[in-house]
C-alpha cells in the first residue's frame, strides 16, 4: 500500500502527526534554499512545495493550509524574518497557491490535470499574488514591468517543482 | 508521457501563448522618454539626456543616471543594491522593490495615440 493512501486513512492524533510532520519537512526543503546561494537575487524553485503537492490528495483544503502556516511561520522564525513583508509575501502566497492547487485536484478535475499542471497552475498563482501583495505593501505605482519576468519564471519553476513531485511520488512505496 | 494528462498539455500551452502575447504587445519601440516612478511622484525625461537625478523612495533618496537613452541605478539605500547591481540598462524596465521606485520607457505620444515629434522642456 502506498505511504499516500496510508495517509488518507490516518484520524485523529495520528492525522494531526502526519501534519506537523510533512509541514516540518517542507520547511526543512525550504530551509536549505534559503541558504543555497542563489544567482537571481529572491529567486527560488520552490522545492518546498513538492511535499505539499505529493499530499495534496491526502490532506483537505483546511489541512493543507495548515501545512503552509507551519512551513511559513516556521522558517520566518529561523531565519528572522517573521512579520515582515517577506513573511507575507510568502504566506499569502503559499495559501492562494494552495486553495487554487486544491480546486483542480477535485475528482473530476483530476482526470484533466496532473501534478505537473496543478504545480505550473500553483506557481502562476502564488507569484502573482505575491507581487499584487508586494504592490500593495511597498505601494508600488505598477506592477506590469514584473509581469513577463514572472510569467516565466512561474512556467520554469512550476514545471520543475511538478515534474519532481511526479517522480517522487511515483517512487514513495512503502507499506507502514 | 502517462503521467501528463491533457490540461498540462493545456495549461502549458496557455502559459507560453500568454508569454508571447504579451512579448509582441509590450515590444513596441517605447524609447523617447524615460519614467521614473516613486510612490509619490513622476518624472518624466527624454532618453537623450545627460543627467544624474535624486528621486525618494520610501527608504530614502535614490541616485538614477540617464546617458544616452540608457538608465542606471547609482546609488540606493536598499540593502541587496541589485538594482545597482543590474548596471546600465537600455529599454528595460527595472524596479527597486523596497524603494518602491520604478524606471521605465515610454512613447511620446499625443491624446490621439499619435507620435511627437519633438519635446520641449
Amino acid at each position: 500500500m502506498y505511504i499516500i493512501d496510508t495517509i488518507k486513512n490516518n484520524k485523529g492524533k495520528r492525522r494531526i502527526y502526519d501534519i506537523i510532520f510533512f509541514a516540518f519537512l517542507s520547511s526543512f526543503i525550504a530551509a536549505i534554499e534559503n541558504v543555497m546561494p542563489r544567482p537571481i537575487p529572491y529567486f527560488r524553485i520552490g522545492f518546498s512545495f513538492i511535499i505539499i503537492i505529493i499530499v495534496m490528495d491526502s490532506f483537505n483544503i483546511l489541512e493543507l493550509l495548515l501545512m503552509i502556516v507551519i512551513k511559513n511561520t516556521a522558517v520566518a522564525l529561523v531565519f528572522a524574518y517573521i512579520f515582515t513583508p517577506p513573511f507575507y509575501l510568502g504566506i499569502t502566497g503559499g495559501i492562494v497557491s494552495v486553495i487554487f492547487m486544491k480546486i483542480f485536484r477535485f475528482p473530476p478535475l483530476q482526470k484533466v490535470f496532473s501534478l505537473l499542471g496543478v504545480s505550473i497552475i500553483g506557481s502562476f498563482v502564488s507569484n502573482f499574488t505575491q507581487a499584487y501583495i508586494s504592490k500593495l505593501l511597498f505601494e508600488l505605482p505598477s506592477i506590469s514591468i514584473l509581469m513577463l519576468p514572472l510569467m516565466i519564471l512561474s512556467l520554469i519553476t512550476g514545471s520543475v517543482v511538478g515534474i519532481c513531485a511526479i517522480f517522487l511520488r511515483k517512487n514513495i512505496s512503502t507499506s507502514i | 508521457m502517462k503521467y501528463i494528462k491533457i490540461g498540462d498539455i493545456a495549461v502549458v500551452i496557455l502559459s507560453i501563448f500568454a508569454i508571447v502575447t504579451y512579448i509582441r504587445f509590450s515590444s513596441e519601440n517605447k524609447t523617447d522618454i524615460i519614467i521614473i516612478e516613486t510612490p509619490t511622484s513622476k518624472y518624466r525625461y527624454l532618453s537623450t539626456d545627460n543627467r544624474a537625478v535624486i528621486v525618494e523612495g520610501i527608504l530614502g533618496e535614490i541616485s538614477i543616471g540617464i546617458n544616452n537613452g540608457s538608465v542606471r541605478f547609482l546609488d540606493a539605500p536598499c540593502r541587496d543594491k541589485i538594482c545597482i547591481k543590474a548596471g546600465d540598462l537600455k529599454h528595460t524596465p527595472l524596479i527597486c522593490l523596497p524603494s518602491g521606485v520604478s524606471v521605465y520607457y515610454e512613447n511620446l505620444k499625443t491624446e490621439d495615440g499619435e507620435d511627437i515629434d519633438s519635446f520641449v522642456q
